[in-house]
């Protein structure tokens, strides 16, 4: 599975590229919306983890703007912040809504159950 | 400074020929003080919401010497600042039990019909008689008027500690939050030092620390945001000796053990299970800390009555073998940020106490005669409150 991961904090995106990384799983880490977006352009990938709250463009914006190129992919959003939960994952087509800081075995969860 | 207690003295027209008048009868007054406070707390006693003030009887016998020694000063002074405090003391301990105002209002009717039956029944001149009973009516007013002051005073510093919460919420949700993203990377990061570290005993003892430190940091961020949140209770069926045990068992308790009885009426109630788990772990946790040598936190749960209507209730009392609550602390428990500990940010209180009063509860923090803090929470049993 190819993973997109994006969150604004480096840190944290280096962290969970190294964590989330398996014989399974391709993390491409960004700590960048719009260097993610760049990339997607000219690459593939099946799952996307976003950051909610970033600069430049929320994880929710990023995540409308990679839908059109990739209509496929599957989204896990994560946030800090509890008051971005009335994010309806139904509406939104999402799978998850993560709050931070991360529970590592619900993520791991949510990667590999997302249908 | 002109006081308070002068400003009433002059309300009421009490001076000097007042003071000599009451310091003069002292004598013969004094053998009817035993049945005047015999008749107080006959009085008290023929009412159960007045006597459920009370815990037992020791307390009363305490209470009727006080009362006895209040009536020796009515008549001794000196009527100073002095005299404001010991009263104002004894309005503030009546507001701590939660004594509701209009018995403070029908006891002081009490006292005074009794001590103006004394003063008629005096061998003094009709003149002198008259005069007296005058002094004894105006000191009196001026009695009331200072336990209404401690009430005052209690509704006011409450008012504070809702205002100061409210603010403080804001606050501590944005702070909350933005610890959240550090927290995130700190327990990341440990995770994968963990995964390197193979098995160097030395480094995972390390990391161990580090991982605690963060549960910890992340319980204070959870606390402050269960400030900020303030949602209404969502009320379920709730069973006490599990929600106690898993609030004991959250908590790093040392070298402490609990003691815990819940009589098995009083065993289920209705509340919001995760608000009520916090105020236990709050409580535990500031009696373990009060506690500097290995002790036992005593825990009974029985039934009780609550407010006018005596409905069905549950008391959670919890008391520890530490050193107590200063009178400095009693005073300000319920104030945010008000703390005694050297760790601590003075939140679990006014957070227990407002999850408490959510459940239409109450939270009383008392000193036990025996040495160590009590606290009483009383919980209604159930809620079946009307839209």
């Amino acid at each position: 599975m190819r993973l997109l991961l994006v969150d604004d904090n480096a840190e944290l995106a280096e962290d969970l590229a190294e964590l989330l990384a398996s014989d399974r799983i391709q993390v491409y880490a960004h700590s960048s919306s719009l260097e993610a977006l760049d990339w997607a352009r000219t690459h593939q990938f099946d799952k996307a983890l976003l950051d909610v709250r970033m600069p430049a463009l929320s994880g929710i914006e990023l995540m409308r703007l990679l839908r059109t190129g990739h209509p496929d992919a599957r989204f896990i959003l994560m946030s800090a912040f509890t008051q971005d939960a009335p994010l309806d994952p139904h509406q939104d087509r999402i799978d998850a809504l993560l709050t931070k800081p991360l529970d590592l075995p619900m993520l791991i969860d949510a990667l590999e159950h997302a249908p | 400074m002109a006081t308070l207690l002068d400003e009433l003295f002059r309300y009421v027209g009490f001076g000097p020929e007042d003071e000599a008048q009451l310091v003069a009868a002292s004598s013969a007054l004094a053998p009817a003080f035993d049945s005047i406070v015999d008749k107080f707390y006959q009085a008290i006693n023929a009412n159960p919401e007045a006597r459920a003030v009370f815990t037992d009887e020791a307390q009363i016998a305490r209470q009727k010497r006080q009362l006895h020694a209040w009536l020796v000063r009515f008549f001794s002074g000196p009527y100073d600042n002095s005299y404001y405090e010991e009263r104002a003391r004894i309005g503030r301990a009546h507001v701590r039990i939660g004594l509701p105002q209009r018995y403070v209002f029908v006891s002081m009717s009490v006292i005074r019909s009794g001590l103006i039956d004394a003063a008629a029944a005096c061998q003094l001149s009709e003149a002198v008689s008259v005069a007296l009973q005058h002094s004894i009516h105006r000191l009196c007013d001026v009695e009331l008027a200072i336990m209404l002051e401690t009430y005052r005073e209690d509704y006011d510093r409450a008012l504070r500690a809702a205002e100061r919460l409210a603010a403080l919420g804001q606050f501590a949700g944005t702070l909350a939050h933005e610890m959240r993203n550090p927290l995130a990377v700190l327990s990341t990061s440990s995770h994968l030092l963990r995964r390197s570290a193979g098995d160097q005993t030395n480094v995972l003892r390390h990391v161990d620390r580090i991982e605690r430190q963060v549960a910890a940091c992340g319980q204070i961020v959870e606390d402050l945001l269960a400030l900020a949140r303030d949602r209404p209770p969502d009320f379920e069926s709730v069973e006490l000796r599990p929600l106690l045990e898993l609030a004991w068992a959250q908590l790093d308790v040392g070298p402490h053990t609990l003691a815990l009885r819940i009589d098995d009426d009083a065993a289920v109630l209705s509340a919001d299970a995760s608000q009520l788990r916090l105020v236990f772990v709050n409580l535990f946790q500031n009696a373990t800390q009060a506690m500097s040598e290995p002790g036992t936190v005593g825990v009974v749960v029985q039934r009780t009555t609550l407010g006018e209507q005596a409905e069905p209730a549950v008391l959670v009392r919890v008391d520890d073998q530490g050193g107590g609550f200063s009178a400095a602390a009693l005073t300000h428990l319920f104030e945010p940020l008000f703390s005694t500990k050297a760790r601590g940010i003075g939140l679990g209180l006014p957070l227990c106490l407002r999850v408490v009063t959510k459940h239409h509860g109450t939270l009383v923090a008392t000193n036990r005669e025996s040495g160590g803090a009590r606290v009483d929470v009383v919980l209604p049993l159930s809620h079946n409150i009307p839209s």
